[in-house]
């Protein structure tokens, strides 16, 4: 008997290691524009006058640090494009002083163009800007970067390789450059070529997205990373964008009317809404892939959500994960949201269904929001202008921390405004706790943070 | 959580086999045998019951979501794989052993009388409900599983599972144990084994499941 109760208490002591309480702050369509406007602040007040902006904060120490990256100044704008699009004041301009920077970068060679510096480009930071150029062209419908969105489409057509990878690296002098890859670029180029073929759909870039897509869903992993699997927030991008393409036309009777076009934007997309017997251009393989994103994106809100500043989770969970890191979830798991949205399939084979994949959005937003630092909580410091409206991580903050936690907030503030729309309720998807005030908590090294 | 999957794991949670040999199967009386089992499976399913009746609310109150309880249900049922697979079979509980011990009045199980009667079932009552149905079969492997299939798959049929795995508690009651040394003990150890090692795959399977759930 005594044994038996020994048993039980060990194995629930077991249970509560693994099994810690998932805060989930409330977070509200308000709130999280209301994040969102303040990330926007701060990229508006830390904005350079090349167009650049502070790369890297250390509010203990009070340093700007030295150092840029191209792939992340795209990121940024194509952020701020977002924003733009949601009506957020100062994004707009923001993101055309940052574009301004990126034309000055540009390299041309024959009909394609990259942008970068050096003699070795990146596919990442093409494959961004002409995302954050596709999403200001449905903006403001200015068509002046047109030329340069299909030349930058060539660039990163160029670098697919026969099983449709994408290499990571063009050289001024060689041209692509075999044998390298990213975990990132590849999902970075996917979005922008099936944003291109949404904007241009009469200019085949439908077909290079497909072959990307389906590289992806089946052979990515296999051939360039098996374990653990690429939490590709970019790819999810891509497979909202491309769920929202007009419906697959060998699917309907040749006398069928053409499709209207499908709205082209990500932000928009989230209104494409389809019936059982109209399927998104979506693959079997693709669906599946989405599926399998959803889950790791799914287990990470759930871990992160355990983590705390105090207690036992302090240990066994580790610190806060950056702004990047969180935002990243945040967006990857809305963008599979709209997807669903858009195709029936995912949406019923999806665990849970749409509902706990905007649940799980909606949890990282909340935490997005609780650990924004505000406006007096930025009173006190000596930049008070850098730390405002930034999420920081063992002590700094770094541009994309900024970029992907907006670009998440923006994406969940839409799933509850449609929600709330949709249910005429308030939102369903606030969890059981109230809002926490985490203060930041700092991580030993800033390694992998999506770019 | 998949319902074939949760089934299997509840069966091999329970692990018959390994249980026999310290069930009522030394004593030589089918029938006092099957209404040990019985008691005990009975007594257990009606606490497993009521695990799965409270499970969602325990969730709630802990915070913690249906996919992170199946992972911690996960790691559990592979603790329990593991000790089923290397610790030695369960060795008879002494108050599982022919003459009942607790009556010492009762000197055999053959009588035949009003008395003895109801002693006997008095005898089987308790032996079913301590050690039988806790902690041999109210053990955490099954409990927790019976809560984390309560969250996935509701009440009814997390209840109706454990009932069912506890079923073959009683299915196993119709064997006498078989003599030490013999084939027939091999095979039973044989057996356990491999339950244990089904509940190894099972537990795998939660865990894995619940990683990638969303």
């Amino acid at each position: 008997m005594a044994a038996g109760l020994l048993t039980w208490a060990v194995a629930l002591g077991a249970v509560r290691a693994v099994a810690h309480p998932e805060f989930c702050p409330t977070a509200t369509a308000h709130n999280t524009r209301a994040a969102a406007t303040a990330a926007v602040g701060w990229f508006t007040r830390n904005q350079q006058p090349d167009g650049s902006w502070i790369y890297r904060y250390d509010k203990e120490r009070d340093t700007i640090e030295a150092g840029y990256n191209l792939v992340r100044h795209a990121g940024v704008i194509m952020s701020l494009y977002q924003a733009a699009h949601a009506g957020i004041p100062g994004a707009l301009a923001a993101a055309d002083a940052g574009t301004e920077y990126a034309l000055r970068r540009l390299v041309r060679q024959e009909d394609k163009t990259a942008f970068g510096t050096g003699r070795q480009l990146s596919a990442g930071a093409s494959a961004l800007l002409t995302a954050g150029l596709a999403e200001r062209r449905e903006v403001t419908g200015d068509p002046r970067h047109d030329d340069l969105l299909a030349s930058m489409g060539r660039f990163l057509h160029g670098q697919l390789t026969d099983e449709a990878a994408i290499l990571a690296y063009w050289d001024r002098e060689t041209g692509p450059i075999p044998g390298y890859f990213s975990p990132f670029y590849t999902g970075e180029t996917l979005w922008a070529l099936a944003r291109l073929h949404s904007l241009f759909p009469e200019d085949g870039w439908d077909v290079p997205t497909r072959k990307v897509a389906q590289y992806i869903s089946t052979s990515r992993d296999d051939a360039e990373r098996r374990f653990p699997p690429i939490s590709d927030h970019w790819a999810a991008y891509g497979i909202a964008e491309i769920a929202a393409w007009p419906s697959r036309t060998h699917d309907k009777p040749a006398s069928a009317p053409a499709s209207p076009p499908a709205p082209a934007l990500s932000h928009t997309n989230t209104s494409t809404k389809r019936s059982d017997s109209d399927l998104s251009p979506l693959t079997p393989a693709n669906i599946a892939y989405a599926i399998r994103t959803a889950g790791i994106f799914g287990v990470q809100t759930r871990f992160e959500s355990q983590r705390s500043d105090h207690g036992i989770q302090r240990w066994t969970r580790g610190p806060y994960a950056p702004g990047s890191g969180l935002g990243t979830i945040g967006e990857g798991m809305a963008a599979l949201w709209r997807a669903g949205r858009a195709d029936p399939r995912l949406a019923t084979q999806v665990p849970g269904g749409l509902d706990r994949m905007a649940e799980r959005a909606t949890c990282a937003a909340g935490m997005l929001v609780t650990r924004q630092i505000t406006a007096s909580e930025a009173a006190g410091l000596q930049h008070a202008e850098l730390a405002q409206g930034a999420w920081f991580y063992r002590g700094d903050t770094q541009m994309d921390d900024q970029q992907h936690a907006l670009s998440a907030l923006l994406a969940v503030s839409q799933i509850l405004e449609e929600t709330v729309r949709e249910k005429s309720g308030s939102p369903i998807f606030s969890r059981r706790k109230p809002a926490l005030s985490h203060p930041v908590i700092a991580a030993p090294t800033r390694r992998g943070t999506p770019e | 959580m998949n319902q074939t999957l949760a089934l299997v794991a509840a069966i091999t949670a329970v692990n018959p086999a390994r249980l026999h040999p310290a069930l009522p199967a030394a004593r030589e009386n089918r029938k006092e045998r099957l209404q040990i089992a019985a008691i005990g499976a009975l007594t257990a399913t009606v606490g497993l019951g009521g695990i799965a009746l409270v499970a969602q609310n325990v969730n709630d109150a802990l915070d913690v979501s249906a996919a992170t309880t199946r992972i911690a249900v996960g790691v559990v049922l592979l603790l329990s794989a593991g000790r089923d697979f290397f610790a030695a079979p369960i060795s008879p509980v002494p108050s599982l052993i022919s003459p009942p011990l607790l009556s010492p009045s009762r000197t055999s199980e053959s009588t035949t009388g009003t008395a003895g009667t109801a002693g006997t079932v008095k005898t089987s009552l308790a032996t079913g409900l301590v050690p039988l149905a806790f902690p041999l079969l109210l053990a955490p492997g099954l409990g927790l599983l019976t809560m984390s299939a309560s969250i996935d798959e509701g009440v009814f049929f997390a209840t109706a599972a454990a009932a069912f795995a506890l079923s073959t508690v009683v299915g196993s009651a119709f064997f006498p144990s078989a003599e030490p040394e013999s084939v027939l003990a091999c095979a039973t150890t044989g057996a356990a084994r491999f339950c244990a090692a089904l509940l190894l795959l099972c537990a795998t399977g939660l865990i894995v499941d619940g990683i990638f759930d969303i």
